[in-house]
């Protein structure tokens, strides 16, 4: 997925290296920002690609997927799991498939083409008002 | 080295947790920043598909927690001897829903863990047990040390950490073990095991005398009496207790921690009062670290035991102030009794009281505790003559000593460099064993 933008766009490759060079500093775990770079260079390589029409919205949400992926698996690393790995995995493909389902309707939000309406407008802060009161009880 | 079974129930705490963002939680944040603002400053909506799976983890467990932990922590016991171990215990359960929890044991300087898992300890989402045995390095009172209880709640976005202190525990200095005791020339006119010069009641022969009224008539040598036709007894020589004081030079610390003077100056003196105590003598102890402590001579193994308590805290003890020997009651330094100074003598004031004590006609023996010698400068030009005059110095001042009648004995004799953590007290006894067959006089010399 992220191959797409890096053949396609040759302004993604500098940026391509320093996130690999940036996940190779990650693997010994000698540098914990390390990582953490690693995951903004795979976004901004994304966004190049989406910039220059190279990267679709829907691989682009599998992008960002598999970049959440990399930062759990990144945390389990650091927090030193040495058992249970299998029920690590088993309760973190719920964050996954969250993360991916929110990727995916944003990215179809994205593609559809919606008229303007002050309904539309008062429906989404409708929601935003919910989501904070459901995130307040 | 054995540990003692942790046997008793200890009682279940439930501290607060201090909860806070993990670095998991810093982490997501900031890669979803990144293309928020860019679909914000560069107004294309695509860019919030790449941070959609970021917000959607954090909205998913962004929730701060707020319980407790039920963790209890125990101990095998609160004191023990240098080299022997202590096994502490914790369990610790989180008192809500948790993606993991773990405990970290920290320690003092002086105690090092010699068993168990390590330092750290990570369960799973339920209950985390663990125990470590610590092998104690040196004496002291020391506080026990610390367990890091530490949860991560579900999703791991926060961390609650709370500090569970083990309690206190009291490391007496190891002894060394000192087969040959060193006497003075008077023992004390209390019955004990050790052999006098005079004649008494003991077990062991001192000679034939005639025979006089009042005279036990087992005691007839007929030998003896056969050969010079006279009636001839046997003597006996008498059986007292000495009284040995051991004095520590505190004025001066100085060496690697669990090896400095003060160290082995203790450990000396903790194996003075044991062999001493053991035989039935009277020890007492004397700490000069500027002005003094005491404690007065005793028999018994509880006198040991109040003699190593005592000198626990000795090292947060310092002063300018000179020790003025003439305030030392007599009942602590009994006129016939051995000292046993344990000094570096690297500080005038302790060299003072040895002689001081001296001249006021105790027997005293000085054992040199310095293990260690300076090391010259980087660079020096001659780093060698400077060692040697050092040494030179030192010659100077055990012939100084010597020669007012004060036997200077090293432990372990002569500083080298190999020398460190060598203290099994083999040399000691050693060093000592001289004095058991060649009786250290005191009096006016």
């Amino acid at each position: 997925m992220l191959a797409v933008p890096v053949i396609a766009a040759p302004g993604a490759w500098p940026v391509t290296i320093a996130g690999a060079a940036g996940l190779l500093a990650a693997v010994p775990g000698r540098w914990p920002a390390a990582g953490t770079l690693a995951a903004l260079a795979a976004m901004v390589t994304s966004g190049i690609g989406i910039a220059a029409g190279t990267m679709p919205l829907p691989l682009a949400a599998a992008s960002g997927t598999l970049v959440l992926a990399y930062l759990l698996a990144l945390d389990a690393a650091e927090s030193g799991l040495t058992s249970g790995r299998l029920r690590w995995v088993r309760g973190h493909l719920q964050v996954l498939a969250a993360g991916f389902a929110a990727a995916l309707v944003t990215a179809i939000a994205g593609m559809t083409t919606v008229p303007a309406s002050p309904w539309l407008v008062l429906a989404g802060v409708a929601a935003v008002g919910a989501a904070l009161l459901v995130a307040a009880v | 080295m054995m540990a003692a079974p942790v046997h008793d129930v200890p009682p279940v705490r439930k501290p607060e947790l201090t909860w806070a963002p993990t670095a998991h939680y810093r982490r997501l944040v900031t890669v979803a920043l990144l293309p928020l603002l860019a679909a914000v400053v560069l107004g294309r909506l695509g860019y919030l598909v790449l941070a959609a799976p970021m917000l959607a983890a954090l909205a998913l467990a962004a929730r701060r927690p707020g319980y407790a932990a039920h963790v209890s922590v125990r101990s095998s016991g609160d004191r023990c001897f240098e080299g022997e171990q202590v096994i502490i215990g914790v369990s610790a359960e989180p008192g809500g829903p948790a993606a993991s929890a773990g405990v970290h044991l920290m320690l003092p300087s002086a105690l090092e863990v010699s068993g168990g898992p390590g330092g750290r300890v990570h369960g799973g989402s339920g209950s985390v047990e663990a125990e470590w045995r610590a092998g104690a390095q040196r004496w002291g009172r020391w506080d026990s040390g610390r367990v890091l209880v530490t949860v991560r709640s579900r999703g791991g976005l926060f961390a609650g950490t709370v500090a569970v202190s083990v309690g206190e525990i009291t490391v007496f200095p190891r002894p060394p073990s000192l087969t040959q005791l060193a006497l003075p020339a008077q023992l004390h006119s209390r019955i004990g095991d050790q052999v006098d010069r005079r004649t008494g009641e003991g077990a062991e022969f001192a000679g034939v005398r005639p025979f006089a009224p009042g005279d036990r008539l087992r005691r007839i040598n007929w030998q003896v009496t056969s050969r010079r036709g006279v009636l001839h007894v046997n003597q006996f020589a008498a059986e007292r207790a000495a009284e040995i004081v051991a004095v520590i030079d505190a004025v001066t610390d100085t060496g690697p921690p669990g090896e400095s003077t003060l160290d082995r100056a203790v450990r000396g003196a903790a194996g003075i009062a044991r062999a001493y105590t053991r035989a039935g003598d009277r020890v007492g102890v004397i700490t000069l670290y500027g002005p003094m402590r005491w404690i007065v001579p005793g028999a018994g193994q509880r006198q040991f035991f109040r003699i190593v308590e005592s000198v626990l805290d000795i090292r947060s003890l310092y002063s300018y102030v000179s020790p003025d020997m003439a305030r030392i009651p007599p009942a602590v330094l009994p006129a016939d009794a051995l000292v046993v100074m344990f000094s570096p003598l690297l500080d005038e004031r302790a060299i003072d009281a040895a002689i001081d004590l001296r001249e006021r006609g105790h027997a005293v023996i000085v054992t040199d505790v310095l293990a260690t010698f300076p090391t010259p400068a980087r660079g020096s030009a001659v780093p060698g003559l400077a060692l040697r005059l050092w040494r030179l110095e030192r010659q100077a001042l055990r012939y100084r000593l010597e020669s007012l009648g004060i036997p200077v004995i090293g432990w372990p004799g002569e500083p080298r460099a190999s020398d460190l953590g060598e203290d099994t007290g083999a040399r000691l006894d050693v060093a000592l064993g001289r004095f058991a067959r060649q009786r250290v006089r005191g009096g006016a010399r």
